[in-house]
This record gives C-alpha cells, structure tokens and sequence, in this order.
C-alpha cells in the first residue's frame, strides 16, 4: 500500500496539475482532459457521501462546475491535484447531504484496503503521498478514535453525528476525538 | 458548551485545524474556527496541510464510473449561469461608486433614493443571519432569501474609500470562502448576490471582506474581515 514513487505515479500527477492548470486557462480540451482522468475517483467520493446514484451524479456536475470555475487558484506547489480535486467533490457532496436533510450513509468500516485492489493511476499518486505515514500514525490510536476520525473523513459526519451513531454523549465524543487528533498531529510532526 | 462530560480543553494543544479540515464542527465552534482562518495565515494553513495529509486517505474511496453522458451535460454548462463571467462585478462596482463622497475616508454605501425598490423576502423559509459587524456592539440581522439569493440587511455599510465590501460563504465542509457578490444599496438597505450552485443550508458561515474596488482579484478575500455570520433559519 505505501508504494514508491514511481515513474507511473509521478507521470499521472504531472498530466494532472498540467490539466488543472490549464483548467484554469479556461482551457475546455484540458477540462475534457482532466474530467476523463478524473471523474471515476471524484463520482466515488460522491456516491460514499450521497449514497445513491442520482443525488450523486447531480453533485459531480456542480463538483465540476466548480472545478472549471476555481481551477485558476489551484497552487501546484502547494497541494496535490488530486487530492485538491477530491476535497472539493467530498465537501461539495457533503454539503449535498446536509442540505437535503438526508441521514448519512449506513456504516461501513468495509473500505480499508480497496485501493490495494484496484489501484488506479491516482489511487498510486495518493498512497505515495502522504499515506505511509498518515497510515502508521492512525494505527498507534484507539481503535474508537480510529475508528471516528474516519467515518468523519469518509461519511463527513460531524461531532453530533458521530456521537449518535455511536450513542455517546458529545462531549465524550469530542474527548476522544480530540485526543486523538493531538497524537496524530505529534505522530505526523515527527521526524520532519 | 455546558455538556457536563466535556472535557476541559484549557491549556491543551488546539486541534481546530484537523477538525475543520475534517469537517466535524458546527455552529459557534465552526464559526470560530472559520473566523480564525480568514484571520490568522498560520492557521489557514495548517488546515490546508490537514487536509492534505487527509487526503491521502482518497485513495481508499473505491472509484465508479458516472453516466456515460454526464461529462458533455457538464461541458454544456460550461457558459450557464453557473458560470460567473468576468464581468460579474459590473453591476456591483457600480453602486460601489455612488459611494465616492465619504468623510475622513471612509465611505458608505448610501442608500439610492427610489432607485431599487426594498427587497421583498417571498420565499417560504426566509433565513436570517446575525452578523458581528466591526465596530457595532449589537448584531445586524441580515435576511437571505434562498429562491433569488439575496442576502439583504439595514444599511449603511461603512466601506473605505476605493474599496468594495464583497460578501463570502463558507459552505459547511469547506473551508475555502466561496466570492459572492458585492455589497451595494438597495433602498434603506444593503443587498449582496449570494447565489451558489448548491443550496446553502443553515450553517453556512457568511463573511464580509474589504477589498479593490470590483472585488477580490484572487477569488479569495484579500482584504480585512469586518464582518461574519452564520445563517439559520428565521
């Protein structure tokens, strides 16, 4: 799961800023572009959050839109393109899900290796990044906190959401959460 | 705030950062914590790089295919009114100028005789949002009126001289302040364009930026915030 760097990788990243950034540009033929390279992973990000089909390809149209639009204030150096991308199909659908007043998705602790099985160009891009050490980090958290902080990433449940999924009073479920944001934020500033 | 099983977080490191960039915030602590990014650079970027480390954890998302012809529909709304043209601004730079006499520098945004008619909240639901607004103890109720996406409160607004008040969301999740319009009279009252594309749900936090005349040139706020609010429902 924590690949190298590989040439794969670094080639698919460099089509990709290329894409956004001509995005920017205004650019449609590097829209088409970036849309083809990119629209599986994003319409996934939206269907875990909307959970279903049409609320999501709905999303992924606005998530585009959006894209075409603030393109232009993507910094290549500061972020990578895609996870740039997929945080704005993951808040866009989670504002979806809000606005609708839908409940979230049932819960699923089943997405823990996927991308060991299908690794696509961006998936590989992704876990070069920043995973190995983010994985390792999660791993030395209780298993409630791991648990928590990422049903809040992939779900996009707030405090009060998770401590009525997990029947816990809110301030219990910050506690946790909190404590394990701070060890997560030491275990991520070690050794940098 | 008094849930009696919170945690005194007194003195401890503050991981506002990580939970914004997770999202798992709301209400006043969401607000605060939005507040602090608009203000505070060292902050914005620490969520930044929250959610960058975050982020990695996309590639556990499995990936699925959309509608074959969802990509064209979406290229054909490339030009719709989705799209803000570039000269989105005209209007409201407009009326920023009537503004152009103002004591000791400071300008306000007056209100234009007759010109507009006052807005009309008709939507069923209206939403009001109570902004803190810089120099006034008491908060100024803005109505937002979701179906013509008008955020409208009392004027005048005090805007500096060659400058524009320009009106940001931040949608729930995102900590990205979103560039709506620009503040300009509308009878007794001042009115901002606030559409999105997507509905903005109760919860949303406003902010008010002072920025060049036009608006910000970057698509985020550039200028001093004087102003910020959550919106909820009337």
């Amino acid at each position: 799961m924590h690949a190298p760097s590989t040439p794969d990788a670094a080639g698919a990243r460099e089509r990709l800023v290329e894409a956004l950034v001509a995005t920017g540009a205004e650019d449609r033929s590097a829209f088409r572009t970036l849309y083809r390279l990119t629209s599986a992973k994003l319409f996934g990000v939206c269907l875990r959050i909307c959970g279903d089909r049409q609320a999501a390809e709905d999303v992924l149209s606005d998530v585009y839109l959006t894209i075409w639009k603030r393109a232009g204030a993507f910094e290549p150096g500061r972020a990578s393109p895609i996870t740039w991308l997929a945080t704005i199909a993951r808040n866009r659908a989670i504002d979806w899900r809000r606005a609708s007043g839908r409940a979230p998705p049932a819960r699923v602790e089943d997405i823990a290796d996927l991308a060991d099985d299908r690794a696509s160009a961006e998936d590989v891009m992704l876990a070069d990044e920043q995973a190995g050490r983010l994985h390792l980090c999660l791993d030395q958290l209780e298993q409630r906190q791991r648990d928590a902080i990422r049903t809040a990433f992939f779900e996009g449940l707030t405090y009060g959401e998770l401590a009525q999924r997990d029947a816990v009073p809110l301030g219990t479920m910050k506690s946790w959460v909190r404590r394990g944001l701070l060890r997560l934020k030491d275990c991520m500033s070690d050794d940098d | 705030m008094t849930d009696p099983t919170a945690p005194d977080l007194t003195g401890e490191p503050d991981v506002a950062a990580a939970e914004l960039a997770l999202g798992l915030l709301e209400g006043p602590e969401r607000a605060a914590a939005l507040r602090r990014t608009l203000a505070d650079p060292a902050f914005a970027r620490e969520v930044d790089r929250w959610r960058e480390q975050f982020g990695a954890l996309f590639a556990h998302v499995p990936s699925a295919e959309p509608a074959p012809h969802l990509g064209e529909r979406v290229i054909a709304r490339l030009d719709g009114p989705a799209r803000p043209a570039p000269g989105m601004w005209k209007p409201l730079a407009i009326a920023a100028s009537v503004a152009v006499a103002g004591l000791s520098g400071v300008l306000l945004v007056r209100p234009e005789p007759a010109a507009v008619p006052p807005a009309t909240i008709s939507a069923p639901a209206p939403m009001v949002a109570a902004f803190m607004i810089e120099g006034h103890d008491a908060p100024i109720v803005a109505t937002y009126d979701s179906a013509s996406g008008r955020l409208s409160m009392p004027g005048p607004m005090p805007v500096p001289a060659g400058k524009s008040a320009q009106l940001w969301a931040i949608l729930a999740t995102d900590p990205a302040p979103h560039p709506l319009g620009l503040f300009h009279a509308a009878g007794e009252r001042v009115e901002a364009d606030a559409k999105s594309p997507t509905p903005m749900p109760p919860g949303t936090t406003f902010a008010i930026s002072i920025e060049p005349l036009g608006g910000s040139p970057t698509g985020a706020p550039t200028g001093p915030v004087v102003g910020s609010a959550t919106l909820t429902r009337a």
